[in-house]
């Protein structure tokens, strides 16, 4: 008996020896295929549902930035404009205090701040958590990369880990136009690095020409690209952008008159 | 009173001996651990988001305890038999009840306490004054909220089995914590029988929601004011009287 049992532990051991870095293996590359390597176990099992709590997440920096609370509940601004002249209203469109409001109603209100404010100076520290978090959760959320660098660099001043955070986005979005442009910006307006914001910036540029966008959004990656030829003296080209962009706002003669201050 | 002691006693001791709440310590030690390890930019300072998530895991493990512990006491006895004796005994059937309200509050503000320390000690070494009082009003409240739990459950135990009881009081408890809101602009805003029906459901149903400070202790927010401790207070008292008083009357003509 004793014997057997040995045997099938042997067995059993050899087959796990066998089986368990064929299925490692497998699952490394499986997951390699589909850039989900470095993504950590626990945001794997989210699923596709890692999109919709990495949009959560952003939102949850938002309440964060007004320090818990949501923006203005339209609900009761409706119900205020009516015909219900019984509520008082604050400055953020909550009732409260109201005579016809019992005490059992008022209690939530009263529990739960209601003023609007945004967090100062310092203090937006505390929203990047939850904008790390969704990246970390969706590293294609391209807007949460460049909401997150825009807060790390020109609110905290942290420029290099902020560069390094957006080259980790273009890593996992190499196509994504924002990113890219927001680079661009960051090269030109904190690093002063002109050769690395024209490379980035026309790549933003063509990227951006391949999907849909409003002007003004190409506006400032032209605006961006113009001023950092300027800036190495390629002043041709940067007339050439300039005119593009009056071409965008043919009314605007600012853009007109800095093509012909190039030249 | 003697029974009530006795009654409290016996589940302490089984708080002790089962490994519901150290095992729920241990991971949350572990989860707290693990957060404030976390980086950020190296930007130093960052607070509010463990505040948050540690004050939301003390309410709920707390819950968890609270919950658990208290739908199991009264099926428990009645499944072993060990009613019988104590009925046996110069103790009335909504002494029974009261004893396990009492032992159910008693054991899940102890666990309630030791978490809340943890995360004073992880997130609050720092406090102010004004955090000093939202903390003291934060602890307050957490008992409060437990006390209506235990109430909760206990008068679910007396007619429903253990998981039911269990289930039950969580949906209740996620259902009011997420649409509270909802409910309350129903009744502002409704009209007729709509509003009545909500406005029903509104004032009936226990409001956990009430207990919540979690934004404004995250957020260093003023202190609530005093009116509305009062009042929190009183709603606690009011509505765990009710339960305990139609808890008593059910067990009563139970037939055992």
């Amino acid at each position: 008996m004793k014997r057997i049992g040995v045997l099938v532990f042997i067995i059993w051991f050899e087959l796990l020896i066998v089986f368990a870095p064929a299925i490692d293996t497998y699952d490394h590359a499986f997951l390699v295929g589909r850039g989900m390597a470095d993504v950590p176990f626990y945001l794997r099992l989210l699923g596709e549902g890692k999109s919709i709590l990495s949009a959560i997440s952003v939102l949850q920096a938002d309440r964060y930035f007004h320090r818990g609370i949501g923006h203005t509940d339209e609900h009761h601004q409706e119900y205020l404009d009516e015909d219900h002249d019984d509520l008082s209203v604050d400055d953020v469109g909550q009732p409260s205090r109201s005579k016809k409001m019992n005490v059992f109603l008022r209690i939530p209100y009263e529990i739960g701040a209601t003023e609007h404010m945004h967090l100062e100076q310092d203090q937006v520290k505390e929203i990047i958590p939850w904008l790390y978090y969704a990246v970390k959760m969706d590293p294609h959320n391209v807007q949460a990369y460049v909401l997150t660098a825009y807060w790390v660099i020109d609110r905290l001043g942290k420029t290099q880990e902020g560069i390094n955070f957006l080259r980790e986005g273009l890593k996992n979005n190499p196509d994504s136009w924002e990113i890219n442009a927001e680079l661009g910006r960051v090269y030109f307006q904190d690093t002063k690095d002109y050769t690395a914001a024209v490379r980035v910036l026309s790549r933003a540029r063509r990227l951006l020409a391949g999907e849909e966008h409003d002007k003004f959004q190409e506006r400032e990656v032209l605006s961006f690209l113009a001023y950092s030829y300027k800036a190495l003296g390629q002043d041709e080209k940067a007339r050439s952008v300039f005119l593009n962009i009056s071409k965008l706002f043919p009314n605007d003669s600012t853009m007109k008159e800095k093509s012909k201050k190039t030249l | 009173m003697r029974v009530i002691v006795a009654l409290v006693r016996e589940m302490f001791l089984e708080l002790l001996r089962k490994k519901d709440s150290y095992v729920l310590l241990i991971l949350m030690l572990v989860l707290l651990g693990f957060l404030s390890a976390q980086t950020f930019f190296d930007i130093e300072g960052i607070s509010r988001y463990m505040r948050d998530f540690g004050y939301t895991l003390v309410m709920l493990l707390s819950f968890v305890v609270a919950v658990t512990f208290s739908a199991r006491q009264i099926p428990a006895e009645i499944e072993s038999g060990t009613v019988y004796p104590l009925l046996a005994k110069p103790v009335s059937r909504f002494m029974l009840v009261f004893g396990k309200f009492c032992g159910a509050v008693v054991i899940s503000s102890i666990t309630f306490t030791l978490y809340f320390g943890v995360l004073v000690l992880f997130c609050f070494t720092a406090a102010g004054k004004a955090e000093l009082i939202l903390l003291a009003q934060s602890f307050l409240f957490g008992i409060m909220f437990l006390s209506m739990v235990s109430a909760v459950t206990v008068f679910f135990s007396v007619f429903m089995t253990t998981s039911a009881n269990v289930a039950i009081t969580f949906l209740m408890y996620f259902f009011m914590i997420s649409f509270s809101d909802i409910l309350r602009d129903a009744i502002l805003t409704g009209k007729g029988f709509v509003a009545s029906v909500f406005g029903a459901m509104y004032y009936l149903l226990p409001h956990f929601d009430f207990f919540d400070l979690r934004v404004r202790l995250t957020h260093a927010w003023d202190p609530v004011p005093l009116w509305v401790v009062a009042a929190v207070t009183a709603y606690t008292v009011v509505y765990c009287a009710g339960l305990l008083f139609f808890a008593g009357r059910l067990f009563g003509r139970k037939k055992l």
